[in-house]
């Protein structure tokens, strides 16, 4: 123990003494370090901490699973849902969620607010117990009983001050008195909203399940269950999907080309930004290796002044272990100061982290420094200090006694050592070009991704949302009139250039799809019909978002609700998809929605980026509201003064044809389209910026590597000087040097990133995972730096004095 | 072949100005064999940096076969010390990293000399200093009498007109030393004007002529035989 305290002493003693040195290191590991705790914090929030709920591990969300489109995901039709549950024997309970939004009005300004609406199971299955009163039961499920509602904590105290008696009082939720129940906490959220806790839902009502959900087509809601204790995953997939197969024989019409997917709930929640995470995980972890390597050099140059102390110390009797421990005591406790500053560095570091998040992270606790990214910290300072510090003390450990003591002047360093700093500088040119190739491609992605066309103009847009509550707009030509009275109003406003409205904003990651058939063609086989999304749109929309019609007409006053063939306007896709070589134009077809409906295409427009950038072109139509009423809809304005200043404007008019409407997700087309990107911006900056570092790093290490060969070869640069070396051949004898190193790394990292890029696929946009734009500006820019970080030296080398450097000794 | 006239060296300290060497006035014609000698900071170390084109910190004239260096600048004294001068240090201050062969091919690297010729030069030298066996040996695997001979081989490789000499056998015992001396001697038969600092003896005997040097003053110059009945 005493020799341990003895070594931590001498080791913290030659760091004091050598500040410069230790400032460097100190710095270098606080930056890897600190960077991978912070990253870990995310990905240990994500996906280690375990869920908030008892059965944690049993809890899976169940999909339907289109064979023809390849959904994966698809939400639930909950006719199906009553099915599987009937007759699922490795899923004990099952619940339904569907995401809304609802009017509440009755406390203060009406508002518009993110609901959930449940099946009473879901409480059972999660294990969720409320802060206040009770969960819903059982019979809530019945048409009739499910007029009471859930609040979140973060309601209950905004809203009702953290009134204890709150299951007192009621709510009015679209125009219906509804009693309050409970109080949810906020980690109910992740049941139903997968963490996202930008849009959480203060409201939960129950589902009720009514005769008529059996046979309804469409498909809308989320499924959760709980396994069967013993129950795999795998083995309640492999049912589900045999039940599946059994529904698309009772039910071809609308089962047909149908199956299931069943994942645990920490897959669903994770699943698309795993990638994303392991890459930057990935990222932050090539930024530290560049950093050990830093550092190994930087002790290499040490060790080389160091002989003469360990020759002395052997010829005093120390064994060769005694020696190891000590010089790995040092390096460890280099370590462990650097990673105390990595931690500070990591704190302030996650604050920027989650400001900049996007609110698709799921943060299934908050992002901390927990005890587990605390235990990972003080384990990779551990291995960090071993790693950085084994190759310098081995090299040290073993040095001859004899050459060490000798007073003989050497005119050049040993090859062996220069060859092996050589080696460390050009793996973090390696290392470096790894990191850089994989931010270049996740940049360039991310480049051609806004330079997609998204099919509208979102200059000077502006939109809002809408919810019209049943109990006041239950009928649908009031739907459609209210609408269009609103457009009517706003498009008189000063500054409006156009306006419409249209069910779902696009970019928003929502709408609506079903199959439709087309008329005068053999009925296809059940399962083969062709599908499209589906919008609701007025005729000002199309102006509104200045998408462009190739062919026939607008939606116009003449098209009226009672006709019996409907009118739509599909899209340049849909057209080319399914008559080819015809005019669309005067076309029929037929889609069930509600009964059987018949429309006749009247016009074609360009295609739009409807659910999101990424999306290939798909089949798009647009129904005309007043014949397509919808309830919920979003008002689209074309301004010509900034969009922001129309919005009072805006809000007057709604309520001025209804005061006790609220309005909501009032934001510019600009706002949309960012909003589309921020996952990918946001891996790009943190890519960019881990990058940037290992550039950063690197070069400091070639500068470092470089400098000091320069330091080591002074005398012999004299000789060379006095043996009649010109001011550039000594130049070009350090840049070559620079550049030989930095060219043996360049290659290597090529090979290596070459083999590595295939796990960035799920990132790329547009773009090949072998792009050679993106690998030769990656090996000319370390190139360019690693003659950059030579230049210096060379420079300062070409100066030396050749009677000075003779003397040098 | 060599001449100095007033020549002077000084170096600004906090106390004043330091005289390193004094009104230098000489002489050397080519084909000498010169020693300049002294006690340890007379000045013979930096007396032959200058005439090696090493230091530009001094003053007066300086002619180099008939050539005006105290009028040139740092590159055309640094061409003229390329073209005709050879050094060998007490040091040998050999490049660790080459081979013996490699060492003696320096200084022919940057005379501009093809690669062919380069070749013939050095396997010529290497025959002419009886060390072919030892060319892909490097410097640690040599004695230091071994060493010093590569060092001479190395200064020798250019052709060099006039070789000047620090210490040369500073770093080797008496047998070694007179072999290398014996070869200074050689060369010097062979046409090579020899001008070394040394503080033996015995070395200045191989030459023709002792220049004294003491606290930067030129105190005496003379033929060896002279000086050494001064010395008995």
């Amino acid at each position: 123990m005493d020799s341990i305290l003895q070594d931590l002493r001498y080791g913290l003693r030659m760091l004091v003494r050598n500040p410069g040195f230790a400032a460097v290191a100190v710095m270098t590991l606080a930056l890897g370090i600190g960077a991978n705790t912070a990253i870990f914090s995310v990905v240990n929030a994500t996906m280690l901490e375990p869920l908030p709920f008892p059965n944690r591990d049993r809890l899976v969300m169940v999909w339907e699973h289109s064979y023809k489109n390849g959904r994966e995901r698809n939400v639930v039709n909950p006719g199906n849902f009553l099915r599987w549950r009937e007759r699922v024997r490795s899923i004990r309970n099952m619940a339904m969620i569907v995401k809304n939004e609802i009017n509440v009005t009755g406390k203060g300004e009406p508002e518009r607010v993110a609901s959930a609406i449940v099946s009473p199971a879901l409480f059972s299955i999660t294990g969720i117990r409320p802060i206040i009163g009770r969960t819903f039961v059982p019979d809530e499920e019945k048409p009739g009983n499910e007029h009471v509602a859930l609040i979140s904590e973060s309601y209950w105290r905004s809203h009702f001050a953290g009134d204890p008696k709150v299951t007192d009082q009621d709510l009015a939720l679209d125009g219906e008195r509804y009693r309050i129940v409970g109080v949810l906490p906020e980690s109910a959220q992740l049941a139903i909203w997968g963490g996202i806790v930008e849009d959480p839902a203060p409201i939960w009502t129950p589902f009720a399940v009514t005769d008529q959900l059996r046979d309804l087509r469409g498909r809308y809601v989320n499924v959760i269950g709980e396994l069967n204790p013993g129950t795999s995953v795998k083995q309640a997939d492999a049912e589900m999907k045999a039940i599946a197969q059994q529904l698309e024989k009772e039910r071809p019409a609308a089962d047909t080309g149908w199956t299931t997917k069943v994942e645990s709930l920490r897959d669903y929640l994770v699943g698309d930004i795993r990638p994303a995470l392991l890459a930057l995980l990935t990222g932050v972890g090539l930024v530290l290796l560049i950093a050990v390597v830093n550092v190994a050099n930087l002790l290499l140059v040490r060790a080389a002044s160091r002989e003469r102390e360990v020759a002395v110390r052997f010829a005093l009797g120390v064994t060769r272990w005694r020696l190891l421990r000590q010089l790995l005591t040092e390096s460890i406790l280099l370590a462990f100061i650097g990673g105390a500053i990595g931690l500070l560095l990591a704190h302030w570091g996650l604050q920027l982290l989650m400001g900049l998040a996007p609110s698709q992270l799921p943060a299934i606790t908050a992002v901390s420094i927990d005890a587990r990214v605390l235990a990972f910290s003080v384990i990779l300072a551990l291995v960090t200090g071993a790693v950085f510090g084994a190759v310098p003390a081995f090299r040290l450990s073993d040095v001859s006694l004899n050459e060490s003591l000798k007073s003989e002047a050497h005119a050049s360093p040993a090859r062996g050592r220069r060859r092996l700093r050589n080696i460390l500088a050009a793996a973090e040119a390696a290392l470096a070009v790894m990191l850089l190739v994989g931010a270049g491609l996740v940049i360039r992605s991310f480049v051609k991704l806004i330079h997609v066309d998204t099919g509208f103009n979102p200059e000077n847009l502006v939109s809002l949302e809408i919810s019209l509550p049943d109990s006041k707009y239950h009928e649908e030509q009031r739907q459609a009139a209210f609408f269009q009275d609103l457009v009517d109003r706003v498009q008189h406003l000063p500054g409006v250039q156009a306006a419409g409205a249209t069910s779902f904003m696009p970019l928003t990651s929502l709408g609506s799809a079903t199959d439709f058939t087309i008329d005068e063609r053999p009925k296809p086989q059940p399962g083969d019909e062709p599908d499209s999304q589906v919008r609701s749109v007025t005729p000002g929309f199309f102006q509104a978002m200045s998408i462009p019609f190739v062919q026939g007409r607008n939606f116009e006053s003449q098209d009226k609700a009672e006709d019996t063939i409907k009118k739509i306007i599909v899209n340049e896709t849909l057209a080319a998809m399914y008559w080819p070589n015809e005019n669309p134009v005067g076309k029929r077809i037929s889609m069930e929605w509600g009964g059987m409906l018949h429309a006749e295409v009247i016009g074609v427009v360009k295609d739009v980026k409807l659910v999101s950038l990424e999306e290939p072109p798909a089949a798009q139509m647009y129904w005309y509201t007043p014949q397509f009423p919808y309830s919920a809809m979003a008002l689209v304005v074309k301004t010509a003064a900034p969009p922001s200043s129309l919005i009072p404007a805006l809000r007057a008019q709604v309520a001025a044809i209804d005061p006790d409407l609220p309005i909501a997700k009032v934001q510019t087309a600009k706002q949309v389209v960012s909003s589309a990107t921020q996952s990918r911006r946001f891996t790009m900056s943190l890519m960019t910026l881990f990058a940037g570092l290992a550039l950063a790093l690197a070069a400091i290490g070639l500068y470092g590597v470089i400098s000091y060969s320069v330091v080591q070869r002074t005398q012999e640069i004299g000789v060379r000087m006095a043996l009649g070396a010109r001011i550039s051949d000594v130049l070009f004898m350090v840049l070559r040097e620079g550049l030989a190193v930095t060219g043996a790394g360049v290659a290597v990292g090529v090979i290596a990133a070459l083999a590595l890029v295939q796990l960035l696929n799920k990132l790329l946009f547009g773009i090949a995972a072998h792009d050679a734009v993106t690998f030769m500006s990656v090996a000319v820019v370390l190139l360019l730096v690693g003659a950059l970080a030579s230049l210096v030296p060379a420079r300062r080398a070409s100066k030396i004095d050749p009677m000075v450097a003779l003397r040098y000794d | 072949m060599l001449r100095l006239s007033g020549l002077e060296r000084s170096y600004k300290t906090h106390a004043g100005v330091n005289y390193v060497l004094r009104r230098i006035s000489l002489e050397i014609r080519e084909g000498e064999f010169v020693t300049i000698m002294g006690p340890s900071g007379a000045g013979k170390t930096t007396l032959l940096s200058i005439l090696g084109m090493l230091d530009d910190g001094w003053v007066g004239d300086f002619f180099f076969l008939d050539q005006p260096v105290h009028q040139f600048d740092r590159k055309k004294r640094a061409e003229l010390s390329r073209r005709y001068i050879g050094f060998v240090f007490q040091k040998y201050h050999l490049l660790d990293h080459l081979t013996v062969q490699e060492n003696i091919d320096v200084p022919l690297s940057y005379r501009d000399v093809p690669r062919a010729e380069r070749a013939a030069i050095v396997g010529d030298i290497l025959d002419r200093f009886q060390i072919v066996g030892k060319k892909d040996l490097f410097p640690n695997q040599l004695s230091g009498g071994q060493q010093q001979l590569v060092g001479i081989a190395r200064a020798v490789a250019g052709n060099p007109r006039i070789i000047l000499a620090d210490e040369p056998t500073g770093n080797l015992h008496s047998s070694q030393a007179k072999e290398i001396m014996e070869l200074f001697r050689r060369l010097n038969q062979d046409g090579t004007s020899i001008i070394q600092v040394t503080h033996s003896e015995d070395n200045a005997a191989y030459g023709d002529r002792v220049i004294q040097l003491r606290d930067g003053w030129v105190t005496s110059d003379t033929p060896v035989r002279q000086h050494a009945e001064i010395q008995s």
